[in-house]
């Protein structure tokens, strides 16, 4: 019994530190939307799951109370499982879900939510200071087991389909590691629920913290980690209205680049563009290609554009660049100023100070991530 | 009076598969009419769902006493099948409103309460049958059938759920395809798909509900001319089914050296640009 206590104690409380770390550290994870899924996951994993299994199983005295525990216990079991299947896509793809998977994972999950429902479906006898659960319905087994078994092949095949295309390779790693990771202790909660061997409930929870654990120290270490894996940006170029180039850095290489390696006529497009943007309501935003999006954000009053070149626009990018601009305009808007006021000739080498901007706010995308760009600007 | 019932119902059945079968045959014959494969495929297997197999179900579990379980068990396949034919009649309708764009919430409240229903419908207290029943419609007409199933709470309150659901997000996604319609008349066919979708379904309420024969077999009825509608429109206007609210605005042609060669402005709205920059732009 102070055993389980114990282990309640640690996964409430590292599910609370996470949670608030995380709000109060949103600037660090992209989006609001990763920061949602993983303050979720902890709740329905630590917070609800894993203290509703223990104190059904050794700590709740009525017979009746301890029975809709359990049962609860799985539902958000199953519930946090979904979870981290939508964190992982979202982490790897940022891609709306797949429609069919998303078909079949509630599909199961609304069947077992019924089935468990069902009255007589879970048999409870008291086996010393234990509660056991027998599940009478065969049904209900072979649900569970094919949800789990679902859960972890599709975890580990998103994690693999994926891995070549990672921004960086030791993230891709260390995605497939926590993949696999976890896929014991749902492996070990399969086997505790159809054998109600206590062992295999203890060990996944065992497993579960220190997993709770490794997540924690990758969002204190590591924020990087939960920027979109497999998107990429090629290019960062900032015009002027007029059409001069400003500022170009490539991110493959690491380089600033003093030309353009982009042709002429798309330059001339641009130049049109931002020669009419304040005349027309509707903007050109993105072009989209077939493995490439050609992001564009404009400033009408200083009179610039950003072009970005990403294998794939999403909102992480699109907060990036606002961040980008309205830093780069407090630092520049003199100078924005007096090019677009006076024709006077454009020294280029004055928008520099754009490199730092974008190791601050592109930092994930840069080809050397980490602390180690960070400590050298 | 019964017969009467029976020979309206056997009718209706004649007529629903023989329209459906002539439909499928002739969405496969003219796919590419319907735009893309993946409409015709939703179309057909709708039609498949609809006008085939449910009424089989339907006919079967009602019309023909086989046995307390068999019918029992037709009766449940039945009802799995009206939700099925309800979510992909819900696809092709959001596909119409824009094609390959699925909401995602509703996908997984439709899909959760499909799974709590099959659940539900596993358990033998779900479903009980009634022959020669003494429930009756609080009218004159006697009973209709010898056969009537009535459903318990649990059963009843997912069903009543999905209903609701399916109530409620067919009229929001009207109301939306209405607002940005391309022109009044495919607006108003997006109300006419509510009035039609939603008829059958509210009989089917009242009969999970109250277990009136009368109103289950007027549910089969309007399912029937729902289908006949639904393939007249397929076969004679494919070009409804392109999506209600995409809107073209002008088509232009250019030279390879930039040049506008031809340019063609759709009345929807008048455009601001000028096309002549977008040729430099684009080549």
């Amino acid at each position: 019994m102070i055993v389980s206590l114990i282990l309640i104690t640690c996964s409430i409380t590292l599910a609370i530190f996470a949670i608030l770390y995380m709000s109060t550290h949103r600037k660090n994870f992209g989006t609001q939307i990763i920061i949602i899924l993983i303050s979720l996951i902890y709740l329905f994993q630590d917070v609800l799951f894993l203290p509703f299994l223990t104190l059904s199983v050794d700590l709740v005295s009525v017979e009746d109370v301890a029975l809709q525990m359990w049962k609860s216990a799985i539902l958000f079991r199953l519930i946090s499982l979904g979870l981290v299947l939508t964190l992982a896509n979202f982490m790897i793809l940022y891609s709306r879900l797949n429609y069919y998977l998303t078909f079949i994972y509630s599909l199961l999950l609304g069947f077992i939510i019924s089935l468990l429902s069902l009255p007589n479906s879970i048999e409870i006898t008291r086996v010393g200071n234990v509660y056991i659960y027998t599940i009478l319905n065969p049904v209900l087994i072979v649900l569970i087991t094919v949800f789990d078994l679902f859960i972890i092949g599709l975890l580990i095949f998103t994690v693999l389909k994926n891995f070549s295309s990672f921004r960086n390779p030791f993230l891709g790693q260390l995605l497939l590691i926590f993949a696999s990771y976890f896929s014991i202790p749902i492996l070990m909660n399969t086997i505790y629920i159809t054998t109600q061997i206590l062992f295999f409930k203890d060990f996944n929870y065992l497993l579960n913290i220190f997993g709770s654990i490794f997540i924690l120290y990758t969002l204190l270490r590591m924020p990087d980690f939960y920027v979109v894996l497999t998107n990429k940006i090629y290019d960062f170029i900032i015009f002027q209205k007029s059409g001069i180039l400003l500022y170009s850095y490539n991110f493959e290489t690491g380089k600033e680049t003093d030309e353009s390696f982009l042709k002429g006529s798309i330059l001339i497009g641009i130049n049109h563009i931002l020669t009419n943007f304040t005349y027309k309501k509707d903007q050109l935003n993105l072009i989209k290609m077939k493995d490439r999006d050609l992001l564009f954000e404009y400033d009408t009053y200083y009179g610039y554009a950003l072009l970005i070149i990403t294998n794939q626009k999403n909102m992480i990018i699109q907060k990036a660049v606002k961040q980008f601009m309205r830093k780069f305009n407090d630092l520049n808007k003199e100078k924005l100023k007096e090019i677009n006021n006076f024709s006077q000739l454009i020294d280029v080498s004055a928008f520099k100070n754009a490199k730092d901007l974008i190791y601050e706010y592109f930092l994930p995308y840069l080809k050397k991530q980490g602390a180690f760009i960070k400590d050298n600007v | 009076m019964y017969d009467t019932i029976l020979i309206i119902m056997v009718v209706c059945y004649i007529s629903i598969v023989t329209t459906s079968v002539i439909t499928i045959i002739y969405l496969i014959k003219h796919n590419k009419d319907y735009g893309m494969k993946i409409k015709v495929l939703l179309f057909v297997a709708h039609i498949f769902t609809t006008g085939i197999i449910y009424p089989t179900f339907f006919l079967c579990s009602l019309k023909f006493y086989f046995s307390n379980s068999i019918n029992i068990l037709l009766w449940k396949i039945t009802n799995v099948l009206i939700f099925i034919m309800l979510g992909l009649s819900l696809i092709i309708y959001v596909f119409l409103k824009e094609i390959r764009k699925l909401h995602i919430i509703p996908l997984i409240v439709y899909s959760i309460l499909l799974g709590l229903l099959i659940g539900t419908l596993t358990s033998t207290s779900s479903v009980q049958i009634v022959i020669n029943p003494s429930i009756t419609a609080p009218v004159i007409i006697s009973d209709l059938s010898t056969i009537n199933f009535l459903y318990d709470l649990l059963t009843k309150t997912i069903v009543l759920l999905f209903f609701a659901f399916i109530v409620v997000y067919t009229s929001y996604i009207t109301i939306i395809v209405y607002i940005h319609a391309r022109n009044k008349k495919t607006g108003n066919i997006s109300l006419l798909i509510l009035l039609v979708f939603s008829i059958p379904v509210i009989f089917f309420i009242l009969y999970v509900i109250f277990s009136f024969q009368i109103v289950r077999d007027l549910h089969f009825i309007l399912i029937t001319l729902n289908i006949i509608g639904i393939a007249q429109f397929l076969i004679l206007k494919p070009e409804m089914t392109l999506s209600l609210t995409n809107k073209v605005y002008a088509i232009s042609i250019y030279h390879k050296s930039g040049i506008l060669l031809y340019s063609y402005e759709f009345k929807y709205e008048s455009m601001q640009t000028d096309t002549e920059i977008w040729g430099n732009i684009l080549i």
